[in-house]
């Protein structure tokens, strides 16, 4: 039976590094004595995969496993089986049983939704003109080095409040922006400097499009 | 927010940020308000390194159990962080609470070996901790010290308040109990060191007073506090089935060295290698019962999730419950996906089916560690493997499937000669021959041979501890030999570290008092992590000694004469000065003591507690006749 859980990553684990939490939910699994369905082959694996990573140093409240269990549980059975061994931080908040034929979480994301608090002060008004001009521009880094990238469509909806910024942006493995370089490109539009140390920045959701609207992945 | 010892904007900028946040599955949480004893456990290296050693979960566990005492880590920084937190006047904290280490009880450190030395100088410093024991006020830790290297204390012995010599399982509590009645009552530090001073293990070095010959040699060790003893009696554990074991090991998310569930099978070994320090240290000879051992392992596994076991002990060859208990893990655990390993076995027939079983389709390396070259020279040191031995257990092996072979070599040991050096590029060619005898059809497709020859350093409370190590310069010369002469076997590389560590080592390891302050120098001109060989600068070393008019070769290329008091003459680990005299002299005569299965060779009594005459013996092998 295959399932997908949405699970936080804390403030307190948030600098572990996306290999090691996935080697960390899959011990708290062997852990919940959830018997997970292992690849054949040479070297055999468990059918498990995480839906994007997560940068280190960014919090979660809604990132996405899916993974495929020997036996048939109740979804209620997994989400407290796993909550009760696996680290604090790291909790599942609901699990729900995929159908046959369902894409993979991490073939399906287009989109995450992210909520930042900035060391400065930018005004609603200033946001507001930033996402309106036509083309959005930074320098995005690549392995031929630096190059001018237009993030425009990258933006879904951008907002501040007090000096929060909310914004859902292109996420997964096809398209991606990230969140970095917008609060940068955000700062240098507003006059003020930046430093990617000094924001803190969780993550809310992922979502792909569909039919021109967004879909959470547990619908 | 999660209280944190340094901001989250230096976090992110230094490497492996994890390595200082804490909050692992099976940590322990305890509110510091409601315990008497706060402990600050210190592995003196990285955390990467630390968190691989079962030593300090077994102590953590431990020290946990106890209600009134609440036991946090605390590891090196590495040196992107060490920087931040000098540039931001940040002190050193531990991983649990992210309290500072300065307001704790005790600071204690392991020792497992002696490139750490100047490692604890900087968390001394880094915590605000006064360096030396004679300095430290009222209100700051009581620093102690245990571990392998605490056998000979005294390089250390004036930055540590006490040493623990010994198994850790065995005195803390009583250590304990009295702190909790001492802290309750007000006491005067010296006070509390006065009331442990007489615990067997015990080994406070402020109440005893060296003596020097002119020629620098030791006159005398004196006791000059009347609570203290002439000579500290390292303890151990006489049942190793009873004794404290954790079973909740806490889960690093960061991938460590070994992060594995760590099955310690037995304690001591049954291998009188002349040249080994820890096969002496850790006798007795005292197993676990298989059925001791499943139980163990059952928790750690359902406690931890690991996906693999490693059974550790000095040899696992000679566990005797051995092919019973890796049948028994098979069978529990193969098919829920959970793999063992076995590391350091002595390749025969029994360990290669064994081998075989554990890894199915994959062939990984075997290695191999003859330790010398020639048969006169194994001899010398006692390494109880002929040369038909290693070329059978070879031919196996290609016979086998196996094409990878590492083996491990010293230079540099008592009586060796350049021809004992060629003799192990001979052996090597030996080996290489045994996979060519083995028809195509049957061995894997091509060898590869991995030749690693380390630098002997006579370590103390070991037959050689009266020996003249080589120099920096004739290490150099015999690596230069050996590189020419396995050139000319082409399936072989040969692999060589800078034989400055040894140098070093060899003068920690068998130092005395006045190497402390020469430490001190090191530390203060900068160094730190020695151990990594990039921030090894042996020109620190030199500087100091030349500084402290003192000369290295006191220390490492002088032979000892045989009535000489060493400096680690009043601490008794259990192995007796006579039998290492013995030993010596076999050595000379390239004689060979025969293993403890097949002889007791009288190295001890290892009676613990009980002083009459009839008290039992501790050691499995003894008692077996």
């Amino acid at each position: 039976m295959k399932y997908r859980a949405k699970y936080t990553k804390g403030d307190n684990v948030k600098f572990v590094g996306h290999l090691d939490l996935l080697r960390s939910i899959q011990r708290a699994i062997k852990r919940a004595e959830l018997v997970v369905k292992y690849s054949q082959g040479f070297n055999p694996h468990q059918v498990f995969s995480i839906a994007q990573p997560l940068a280190v140093g960014h919090t979660s409240v809604g990132e996405y496993m899916d993974f495929e269990l020997v036996n048939d549980m109740s979804e209620d059975e997994v989400k407290q089986r796993f909550n009760d061994v696996s680290p604090e931080g790291i909790k599942i908040i609901e699990v729900r049983k995929l159908n046959d034929g369902e894409n993979k979480a991490a073939a399906l994301v287009e989109y995450g939704s992210y909520k930042v608090v900035l060391d400065k002060n930018i005004s609603d008004d200033t946001i507001k003109n930033f996402i309106s001009q036509d083309t959005i521009e930074v320098e995005k880094e690549t392995k031929s080095g630096t190059k001018i990238a237009d993030i425009k469509n990258d933006i879904i909806d951008a907002k501040i409040e007090g000096t929060v910024l909310h914004a859902t942006i292109s996420t997964g493995s096809n398209q991606n922006l990230k969140i970095e370089l917008l609060a940068k490109a955000l700062y240098t539009y507003a006059g003020e400097e930046f430093d990617e140390n000094k924001i803190d920045v969780e993550r809310q959701d992922l979502y792909y499009m569909y039919k021109d609207e967004l879909k959470g992945l547990m619908e | 927010m999660q209280k944190r010892m340094v901001p989250d904007y230096i976090l992110k900028q230094v490497e492996k940020p994890v390595r200082y946040t804490g909050g692992e599955y099976n940590m322990v949480v305890k509110n510091p308000k409601d315990v008497d004893i706060r402990f600050a456990l210190c592995f003196p290296d990285v955390y990467d390194i630390g968190m691989s050693h079962l030593g300090l979960q077994i102590l953590y566990g431990m020290y946990n159990a106890r209600e009134d005492t609440y036991c946090e880590r605390v590891f090196s920084p590495w040196t992107d962080m060490e920087a931040k937190m000098r540039e931001n006047d940040i002190k050193l904290c531990t991983l649990e609470t992210q309290d500072e280490v300065k307001n704790f009880d005790f600071l204690g450190f392991s020792f497992l070996y002696e490139m750490c030395y100047t490692n604890v100088l900087n968390i001394l410093d880094l915590s605000g901790v006064s360096m030396y024991s004679k300095d430290r006020g009222e209100d700051e830790p009581i620093v102690c010290a245990g571990g392998p290297c605490v056998n000979n204390p005294e390089p250390m012995a004036d930055f540590i308040d006490f040493f623990y010599i010994g198994d850790g399982e065995v005195k803390y509590d009583e250590i304990f109990d009295i702190y909790k009645v001492h802290k309750k009552n007000g006491g005067k530090r010296k006070e509390f060191l006065e009331k442990i001073a007489h615990i067997d293990g015990i080994y406070v070095p402020a109440f005893y007073d060296v003596d020097y010959n002119e020629d620098d040699t030791i006159k005398s060790i004196n006791v000059i506090n009347e609570n203290a003893k002439p000579v500290v009696n390292r303890v151990f554990v006489a049942d190793l089935n009873t004794s404290y074991y954790s079973e909740k090991p806490i889960v690093p998310f960061l991938e460590t060295v070994h992060n594995r569930v760590t099955l310690e099978v037995f304690r001591g070994c049954i291998r009188g290698c002349r040249f080994c320090n820890p096969g002496l240290m850790y006798r007795p000879i005292r197993s676990k019962t298989v059925d001791t051992l499943m139980k163990q392992l059952e928790a750690q596994v359902k406690n931890t999730g690991f996906e693999e076991i490693s059974l550790v002990s000095l040899s696992t060859s000679d566990y005797s419950g051995l092919n019973e208990l890796s049948n028994r893990i098979m069978d529990k655990y193969s098919k829920e996906h959970i793999s063992l390993s076995l590391p350091s076995l002595r390749v025969d027939e029994f360990s290669l089916e064994l081998m075989n079983k554990l890894q199915e389709v994959r062939k990984s390396g075997l290695t191999f560690a003859p330790e010398a070259g020639t048969q006169r020279m194994r001899d010398i040191i006692n390494k109880g493997i002929s040369e038909e031995e290693i070329l059978s257990g070879c031919r196996l092996a290609f016979e086998g499937g196996w094409n990878r072979v590492k083996l491990y070599f010293m230079m540099g040991l008592p009586g060796e000669t350049d021809e004992d050096i060629v003799g192990i590029a001979e052996l090597t060619k030996k080996i290489v021959g045994e996979y060519f005898k083995v028809p195509k059809d049957k061995r894997a497709n091509g060898i590869s041979v991995n030749v690693s020859a380390s630098c002997f350093v006579p370590k103390h409370n070991t037959a050689f501890q009266w020996e003249s190590q080589n120099t920096y310069e004739e290490f150099e010369r015999k690596q230069r030999i050996l590189k020419d002469a396995i050139r000319k076997v082409k399936q072989a590389t040969y692999r060589y570290h800078d034989a400055r560590t040894s140098v070093i080592e060899g003068i920690l390891t068998r130092a005395d008092r006045k190497v402390g302050k020469l430490i001190y120098d090191v530390w203060k001109s900068g160094a730190k992590l020695e151990a990594w060989s990039e921030y090894f600068d042996y020109k620190k070393w030199i500087e100091a000694f030349s500084e402290n008019n003192m000369t290295m070769e006191f220390y490492n290329t002088r032979k000892r004469e045989i009535d000489e008091i060493m400096p680690w003459d009043h601490i008794n680990v259990g192995v007796n000065k006579k039998f290492l005299m013995r030993e010596k002299v076999k050595s000379q005569l390239g004689e060979v003591t025969r293993n403890c299965k097949e002889m007791c060779a009288g190295c001890g009594d290892w009676k613990t507690g009980d002083e009459s005459e009839n008290a039992k013996s501790t050691c499995e092998m003894k008692n077996k006749k």
